[in-house]
């Protein structure tokens, strides 16, 4: 873990709904080209913090955050940074799949890259493509680019989303329990997709399900109450959990 | 004894139960006669009055016959145009500053207002502006659509607002998390996924201030003629339906029945297209 | 080492003074997880006993043809356990998934189950052996030390079943160090047998017997400490196993 290079380092987050406060200090890096699952109980801050990684938890009312997350050596939230740019960096993708309503496949893909000021059609759909083959979803929707993004299968829209999310090149990508929604095998495909894609950028994923944050993360964090009880490589915390919190959790016992 | 077969009072719950539904099928029928009513009379007594010559001519004189009310759909249409075009930009900013941004202070007051605007009976709207506009510059066009668009404005942006409200929060996080700055979520998001129920709503209240009268009594008052331009007196369809009901004269009675079968035939049509619109749009999703 | 042991005896105390209101959710599981102990330990009697007949037989108390038919049907027992044991493992693991400590423990009994039947099969092969050994004063010695082997060598097999049962760590590391001892008596006989054999060369066939039951005595008791080793690994996470 050390000789990695690190991209994200968060330092002393804290995280509040009004006066509340949901997430307790929490520090912890995250390494190019792996992919951090967080796991916990409900409400234990997991959401909320990935909400942190890209700005998006003050869109919510009355929330705030305090403390650093840096991100390429800069930290976004200085004064001076500006959310919108750091979201282009850092996508998101959530529960449920959520194509854009009304617009078609293609558009769903297209309409980031468009914002990015791409209006040329060859390159537009050039970007469409690599973004789709990319989600492994290209050979499915080759010949219905057309239809509207809803008319997918659950699977097929989260799939979509993580497409829509890729083209425009992000660093990294949060995933908010995104195959909570979905059966077996479209889990399995997002899995997988999940797998290829830290070839290229770096996965931060929250799930409830600890056999897939088991099979698919390298390393896991253990949130418990807003607190962070434990951050290490996955394979050491599934097998030999160092904090007894974290073996209670994983093993099905709760206090 | 199987433990499924009926008791006495399993009987008798099933029996009330089909008595029930028989009042309630009941009901549901004398409730069918007021519509069933008023479409009959009206087509009665409207249809013989329906001509070409209803659509364009002007009303004739009383002693002559004949005639139409071209005059009245022209300011109809004209007056309702105008106020549309007030109205609906006016009416869907406030829905939308209201749906999306509502931790605003003054989203709330806005809300509240609305809330209030659309309990004001038109009447006492047609006053206000009687006050405001005609004293000063006397009945026209103008400030029958300037009345018509205070009716029309609450009604537009609460249909704006709810219908924005019922795209789901995180289908915004995700514009948001694209790195669309909010604006760009609305224009580009919002208002192109929820574009035919935003219609819908706008037909609506269209089909609503094409029928109202009490206002326009106020403010565009009515004329015997085709109106010359916009700050003349005008008439509309609902105002002449009105005068010529309670005029005396047969020959006017049977143009305002004409009038009210055209009006209702139209606010019909709106409905019904509106209604297709949404059934199409709904199988579309459902696709 | 130690300050790991250390580390995680802190740990279990903290687990202990926190457990008044923890519930565990895993009841079909727990339930498996005892069913494996209980057969392990069920071989780890066969295996004792067996040693234990072994013992009588080469002592004297018993005649080996009035224990044949107790040691056969141990044999029978013990992999008849070894069946059962193994397919419990397996199927928990498909159908629990279990992780951590309930992971260590199937993992532990999967190891525990071939070291007990390789210790079954020892115990049995020693007690067909014995029926060819001699007696003589100067094998006195030779039979004080297989004694003590014999003893050493069940405790060490009880020993490590208790720590398996307990998931102990203490009792686990006294059956490391009971593993010395019998070490040094195999050395000792092997040395003894040796001089007797050179001595008296009609005692060799005695002799040979010696080092073959005290070597399997010693593999039986390898094993015992292999289980000790996996019970320090189920509570501990870590292996010691070939000083790592």
């Amino acid at each position: 873990m050390k000789t990695d290079t690190v991209l994200l380092q968060i330092k002393n987050l804290k995280a509040y709904f009004s006066s509340t406060l949901v997430l307790k200090d929490i520090s912890l890096d995250v390494s190019t080209n792996k992919v951090v699952a967080l796991i916990g109980p409900s409400g234990c801050g997991k959401s909320t913090f990935i909400r942190c990684l890209n700005r998006m938890h003050e869109e919510t009312p009355e929330a705030h955050v305090q403390g650093e997350v840096i991100l390429n050596k800069q930290n976004i939230y200085a004064p001076s940074a500006d959310p919108v740019l750091i979201r282009r960096k850092v996508g998101m993708v959530f529960q449920k799949p959520n194509p854009f309503p009304g617009m078609s496949i293609f558009d769903n893909v297209a309409l980031g890259l468009r914002l990015l000021g791409i209006r040329k059609r060859s390159v537009l759909e050039e970007k469409v493509h690599s973004s789709l083959v990319q989600a492994a979803l290209w050979n499915e929707v080759k010949n219905i680019l057309k239809r509207p993004g809803t008319s997918l299968s659950g699977g097929q829209q989260q799939r979509l989303c993580i497409a829509r999310t890729l083209a425009t090149t992000p660093s990294v990508i949060l995933m908010d329990e995104p195959t909570s929604a979905l059966d077996p095998v479209s889990t399995m495909r997002i899995e997988e997709l999940i797998r290829h894609l830290v070839q290229t950028v770096t996965v931060v994923i929250v799930t409830h399900n600890m056999q897939q944050a088991s099979r698919i993360s390298d390393n896991t964090a253990f949130l418990l109450n807003g607190e962070l009880v434990e951050y290490e490589k996955t394979s050491r915390l599934f097998t030999n959990p160092s904090d007894p919190r974290t073996e209670q959790y994983i093993t099905g016992r709760f206090g | 004894m199987n433990y499924l077969s009926p008791t006495p009072r399993d009987f008798y719950r099933k029996y009330f139960s089909h008595f029930m539904m028989g009042i309630l099928a009941l009901l549901s029928c004398i409730a069918l006669v007021p519509f069933i009513a008023i479409s009959f009379f009206i087509i009665q007594k409207g249809w013989d009055g329906l001509s070409l010559g209803f659509f364009t001519e002007i009303p004739a004189p009383p002693a002559e016959g004949g005639g139409g009310m071209g005059n009245a759909l022209l300011g109809s249409a004209v007056i309702v145009g105008m106020a549309s075009l007030l109205g609906i930009p006016w009416g869907m900013g406030a829905g939308i500053f209201m749906s999306e941004y509502p931790g605003q202070k003054l989203g709330r007051i806005l809300r509240f207002t609305i809330d209030l605007l659309t309990t004001v009976p038109s009447i006492v709207v047609g006053i206000f502006i009687y006050h405001l506009v005609v004293i000063h510059y006397g009945f026209s066009a103008f400030a029958g659509a300037l009345a018509l668009c205070v009716i029309m404005l609450p009604i537009v942006a609460k249909s704006t607002e709810e219908i924005l409200r019922l795209v789901p929060q995180h289908i915004r996080e995700a514009g948001l998390a694209l790195g669309l700055p909010r604006w760009r979520v609305i224009i580009n998001i919002l208002i192109p996924g929820t574009y035919s129920m935003l219609i819908t709503g706008v037909i609506l209240a269209i089909a609503r201030i094409a029928g109202e009268t009490a206002p326009l009594l106020f403010t565009s008052l009515g004329n015997q003629f085709y109106a010359q331009n916009l700050s003349e007196p005008t008439s509309t369809l609902p105002v002449q339906i009105y005068e010529f009901a309670k005029s005396g004269f047969k020959e006017l009675e049977s143009l305002a029945w004409s009038g009210a079968l055209v009006l209702i035939v139209f606010v019909f049509l709106v409905n019904l297209t509106v209604r297709s619109i949404l059934f199409l749009y709904k199988r579309r999703m459902e696709k | 080492m130690d300050l790991k042991l250390k580390k995680h005896n802190a740990k279990i105390k903290n687990m202990k003074a926190k457990k008044q209101n923890i519930t565990r959710f895993r009841s079909r599981l727990d339930e498996r997880l005892n069913y494996m102990k209980s057969l392990a330990c069920s071989m780890g009697e066969c295996v004792e006993q067996t040693i234990s007949d072994t013992q009588e037989v080469v002592f004297g108390k018993a005649v080996l043809e009035q224990k044949l038919t107790s040691i056969k049907k141990r044999e029978d027992q013990i992999n008849s356990l070894q069946l059962k044991l193994s397919k419990a493992c397996f199927r928990a693991l498909a159908r629990q998934a279990p992780v951590a400590k309930d992971l260590r423990l199937i993992l532990t009994c999967l190891y525990a189950n071939t070291d007990l039947e390789r210790m079954g099969d020892l115990a049995i092969n020693i007690a067909h052996r014995t029926k060819k050994m001699d007696t003589d004063s100067s094998l006195d010695s030779c039979y004080t030390t297989l004694e003590k082997m014999f003893q050493s060598t069940i405790q060490m097999v009880q020993l490590s079943m208790q720590a398996f049962m307990k998931e102990d760590t203490t009792l686990a590391k006294n059956v490391l160090e009971m593993d010395d001892v019998v070490d040094s008596c195999q050395t000792q006989i092997k040395e003894k047998s040796k001089k007797v054999m050179q001595d008296k060369p009609h005692l060799v066939p005695t002799g040979v017997e010696f080092i073959i039951v005290s070597n399997g005595l010693e593999r039986i008791a390898d094993h015992s400490t292999n289980i000790a080793e996996e019970i320090i690994f189920l509570q501990t996470g870590y292996d010691i196993r070939h000083g790592s």
